[in-house]
């Protein structure tokens, strides 16, 4: 029977494969001239295939073979006869352009052909060999004529072979696979390691990925690709804090077979003993071979609680219409009806005016309001409306789906930030956004989004149109990548930004796709580095309207502050590096299981808090924290930070135990040196001292768990702080939602940004004097 | 200068501006000489990168789009001796053989370097090789083999060029995925080209040089 199969062609896998790189300064000619063949000749590049079983006569000593399933696709001889006719009008790039089209239709109709055979072989209890090609493993060229025949005898196929074993027409394909009832499943169709073409441009590799409790699953990648570019690609949530530069030493991984070569900067980041179980630094190696590798699934700590917020005024109310009385003699519209019945005029979304048109004259209904100006929806009977906030972090994404009527937090999703695999911190993201023209960070992370969104309304049970906004929050960064706006210019002095204000995008513009046409807001900032998820912590804890002196301060990546004191709101983001969030620390990690999470000193022996409880396998901020009290209150380390004996200090027993050494400690000086410097300039610029405030907002994950005797005793937090402090949770998370409720939130936002002065750090001599100062424990 | 004009979007693969320059030079009065020599230089060049991995396959052949328009457009001007100056060349691909992508590649460089190049097309039994070479009195003879089955053509065909007697007449250059230059010597061709940047630049090291006009 001949098969008909799909006609699938991969432009940027074609282009590729002819060496057509997308760096090329001719690279928009490629793509047209491609667009153009594939229109030219959709009609001739269609595959077609045959396979027959027969009894196994070619393939020696098999005797698991108790079928050969011999195949055969062609595109037919329509293809060659016009690259015949390019190539006679000198187009060779037209022609080549088709020979490598018609490859690629034929390598994906493969793949197609595979599942079709694979699911008929396994309905007559039998599995499936890999792909046996003649003339490219242990099966000789000549068996082609074998296979051909044997299709030849139940199907009339149009093919022949050329004195030299050649398939006529060109573009075809003819190979076998071995059947058996006893043959053990193999995840590959097509496996060129088999094959003697070491040089193919079309060689591709088997990536095979374990995970505890999955069946693997098999990626053919391009042979020399980089493992840890594989392994962003398929979308596994692997650790690569410096973005793929070689320097961190987190995108470890096993790999279960063969055994890969080591470099010697690889053998500097683990240890022996992992070396020896078959662990390496993925953005080290570069694939030549076939590889098992093992993901380890990490259950991280996602912080996304929060207090829904006071309001003072509600956003949206339902008002009552008793239907419209409309007379002949006057042209009004209904919408001028509304406006005459209420004494004001509003603004309508489309959906609202498409209700309005279906409702009949004098029936009485319902229009949902919205900070007084916008009809937001339109029922005949009231009923429960909602709204989305989301917080977009740099290690986690929160989202929560409120129900604005009875303002609830119905359900919270959250997950890991997927863009983590290109890079811990926002600068090794920005720095892989500059290398690549690819929208991969933006990609991942409004994929994330929606994931979420899907899964709160399904949680809920709430229907796409009863969601009236959504509002997300991030830092600057994470907000520009989210809407695609290149956030290069954010990196680098001056720290240059597009755009702070607001932004109001229809949801199908932004995410190109239809869950939800209500409007998606992407709530403004403030500078660069005080971004809206700062400015909607603010909103949430009302530090703005407080009476009394109030310091707020989210440590992460960077150590955002605002104080409002003396009748002024200022704000500053010191550089504190990543080391609060486990990197630039040897046994450093994020708040995942496994991480030390706090740590006491328990009449002489210490006492670890371990995320899941089970074996410690590094240290998270809160951690490094509670460690560095200790080692300070026992002597271990000096006020200089110097370790007293020695270059480190064991944490966990054993040969393979946790250990913090200098290095480590000198970066936790760092970053506890700017973030008090950096309070002090802000005390400073408002005639502020520590006494006089009236508390302190901890905000973020890291807060949650810190220990205000140890951030004290380290000289991360002044002393006198301590039972003033208030942890606020994931406070931009909050502000989103109290976006969603208070009325004019836009406006509130505004002034709020407004009313908030900027202190740039960086060119500040007071704060260079004070973060020297502030060095020393 | 509209010399240096074609130069520089015949460099950057602008097909329909350098036809239309071609045009345009010829209307005002350059020599036709002057333009194909501005052309081939390039294609020498561009052999020698292609040939050194400095550029990849495509940004030749989007220069051989170029060259084509400005070809087009000269040829019926020309004669064809004064385009293709260098000597005539017979190619193909051998019998049994119907790969004829690289083949089409060396064509293309052949071209454009100034050879006169008659293409004989795939599945070129011997005899056909060798009366092609003795019709147009060939300087060079061009095979390509892509399977180690059909590269036995090669012998077969280099073989009967000795048997009638004109192998001492024609240049004999061999290519193609399972040929080396060991191959080359066993079944005595003249030279084994690894790609088709280097046949051009081989063919003009052996003397092929272009006729002064």
């Amino acid at each position: 029977m001949m098969i008909s199969l799909l006609l699938t062609c991969n432009k940027a896998e074609t282009l590729d494969s002819m060496q057509c790189y997308i760096n090329s300064p001719s690279y928009s000619i490629y793509e047209s001239l491609f667009d153009e063949i594939m229109e030219e000749n959709r009609d001739i590049l269609q595959p077609f295939a045959y396979y027959v079983m027969t009894e196994n006569q070619v393939i020696n000593n098999n005797e698991l073979y108790e079928q050969i399933v011999c195949c055969a696709i062609t595109l037919g001889a329509e293809v060659d006869r016009k690259m015949q006719n390019y190539f006679e009008v000198d187009d060779y790039m037209k022609g080549i352009l088709l020979s490598s089209i018609a490859d690629n239709v034929l390598f994906h109709a493969s793949k197609e052909l595979y599942q079709l055979i694979y699911n008929d072989v396994r309905k007559q209890n039998m599995m499936l060999t890999k792909r046996i090609e003649p003339g490219t493993s242990s099966l000789p060229i000549t068996a082609q004529s074998w296979v051909l025949e044997s299709i030849k005898e139940q199907e009339a196929v149009a093919l022949t072979l050329t004195s030299g074993y050649m398939l006529n027409p060109t573009k075809s394909m003819a190979y076998c696979y071995g059947a058996g009832r006893n043959l053990i499943y193999t995840p590959i169709d097509h496996d060129c390691s088999q094959c003697d073409h070491v040089h193919c441009i079309h060689r591709k590799i088997n990536v095979t990925i374990q995970k505890l409790g999955e069946v693997d699953r098999v990626y053919s990648v391009k042979n020399g690709s980089n493992l840890l570019t594989v392994l962003r690609e398929v979308g596994e949530p692997i650790h690569a804090n410096c973005s793929g530069n070689g320097t961190c030493g987190k995108c470890k991984v096993r790999i279960v077979s063969p055994k890969l070569p080591i470099s010697m900067n690889e053998r500097q980041m683990i240890t022996t003993d992992e070396i020896e179980q078959g662990y390496v630094l993925a953005c080290y190696q570069n694939l030549v071979t076939n590889i098992v590798v093992e993901i380890e699934e990490q259950n991280a700590e996602i912080l996304s609680d929060f207090d829904i917020p006071k309001v003072k005024e509600n956003k949206y109310s339902w008002i009552r219409i008793d239907g419209l009385k409309k007379r002949p003699e006057d042209s009004e519209s209904a919408v001028d009806l509304i406006a005459h019945h209420l004494g004001k005029d509003y603004n309508y979304s489309l959906s609202a005016l498409r209700k309005l048109s279906n409702l009949f004259n004098q029936q009485p209904f319902e229009i949902l309001e919205r900070d007084e100006r916008h009809v937001s929806d339109l029922r005949k009977e009231s009923g429960s409306f909602y709204g989305i906030g989301i917080d977009i972090g740099t290690t986690t994404l929160a989202l929560a789906l409120i129900d604005l009527e009875h303002k609830q937090v119905c359900s919270v999703y959250k997950c890991m930030n997927p863009q983590k695999v290109y890079g811990a911190d926002v600068i090794s993201r920005i720095h892989y956004t500059s290398n690549h023209t690819d929208s991969s960070l933006r990609d991942v992370i409004q994929n994330s989004v929606l994931v979420g969104i899907r899964e709160l309304l399904d949680k809920y049970q709430v229907q796409a149109d009863d969601i009236m906004e959504v509002a997300v929050v991030g830092n600057t960064v994470m907000q520009y990548l989210f809407a695609g706006i290149n956030p290069c210019s954010l990196s680098f002095s001056p720290f240059l930004s597009t755009d702070l204000g607001q932004i109001k995008v229809s949801f199908i513009e932004l995410f190109q796709n239809p869950l939800l046409t209500c409007d998606v807001i992407i709530l403004p900032g403030l500078s660069a580095y005080i971004g809206a998820d700062i400015l909607s912590g603010i909103y949430a804890t009302e530090l703005n309207d407080m009476e009394g002196n109030y310091l707020f301060i989210d440590i992460g990546t960077n150590g955002e502050l605002v104080l409002k004191a003396k009748g002024k709101m200022v704000s500053a983001a010191t550089a504190a590096g990543p080391a609060f969030e486990g990197a630039n620390i040897t046994f450093g990690m994020g708040s995942y299981e496994g991480a030390i999470r706090s740590a006491q000193d328990y009449e002489g022996h210490i006492k670890l808090n371990v995320i899941g409880q089970g074996i410690a396998k590094g240290i998270c901020g809160s951690g490094l924290i509670d460690l560095m009290a200790i080692c300070l209150n026992r002597g271990l380390v000096d006020e200089t930070g110097r370790i007293i004996n020695g270059q480190s200090i064991p944490v966990t027993m054993g040969n393979e135990g946790i250990v913090l050494y200098q290095s480590d400690i000198r970066e936790l000086q760092l970053a506890k040196a700017a973030i008090a410097a950096g309070i002090e300039v802000l005390l400073l610029e408002c005639d502020c001292t520590v006494d006089e405030l009236d508390g302190l907002f901890l905000a973020g994950g890291f807060g949650h768990h810190l220990n205000m005797e140890s951030a004290i005793r380290i000289g991360l937090i002044p002393e006198g702080l301590k039972n003033k402090t208030r942890i606020v949770g994931n406070s931009a998370l909050a502000g989103s939602v109290r976006y969603l409720l208070e009325r004019n939130a836009e406006e509130s936002l505004k002034q709020l940004a407004h009313g908030c002065k900027y202190i740039e750090l960086s060119n500040n001599i007071m704060f260079y004097d004070k973060y020297i100062e502030g060095m020393n424990f | 200068m509209i010399l240096q004009e074609i130069s520089y979007f015949f460099k950057h693969g602008q097909s329909e501006k350098v036809r239309e320059l071609t045009l345009r030079g010829m209307a005002e009065g350059v020599m036709p000489s002057d333009i194909v020599n501005v052309l081939t230089s390039y294609m020498t060049e561009l052999g020698i990168k292609f040939k050194n991995n400095e550029i990849f396959v495509p940004e030749v052949l989007i220069v051989a789009r170029a060259f084509n328009a400005a070809i087009e457009v000269l040829e019926p001007i020309m004669e064809p001796s004064k385009v293709y100056t260098r000597g005539t060349v017979i190619i193909g691909t051998v019998e049994g053989d119907l790969h004829d992508i690289g083949k089409n590649l060396v064509k293309m460089m052949l071209k454009g370097n100034g050879f006169h190049v008659v293409d004989l097309g795939v599945d070129v039994k011997p005899e056909t090789f060798v009366q092609a070479v003795i019709t147009h009195n060939a300087q060079v003879l061009a095979m390509s083999a892509l399977l180690t089955t059909t590269m036995i053509k090669i012998k077969e065909t280099i073989d009967l060029l000795v048997k009638r007697g004109i192998r001492q007449q024609v240049y004999v250059l061999i290519g193609g995925a399972p040929v080396t230059t060991n191959y080359a010597k066993e079944v005595r061709a003249d030279a084994y080209a690894r790609d088709a940047g280097s046949v051009s630049e081989l063919l003009i090291k052996r003397g092929f040089s272009k006729k002064v006009l």
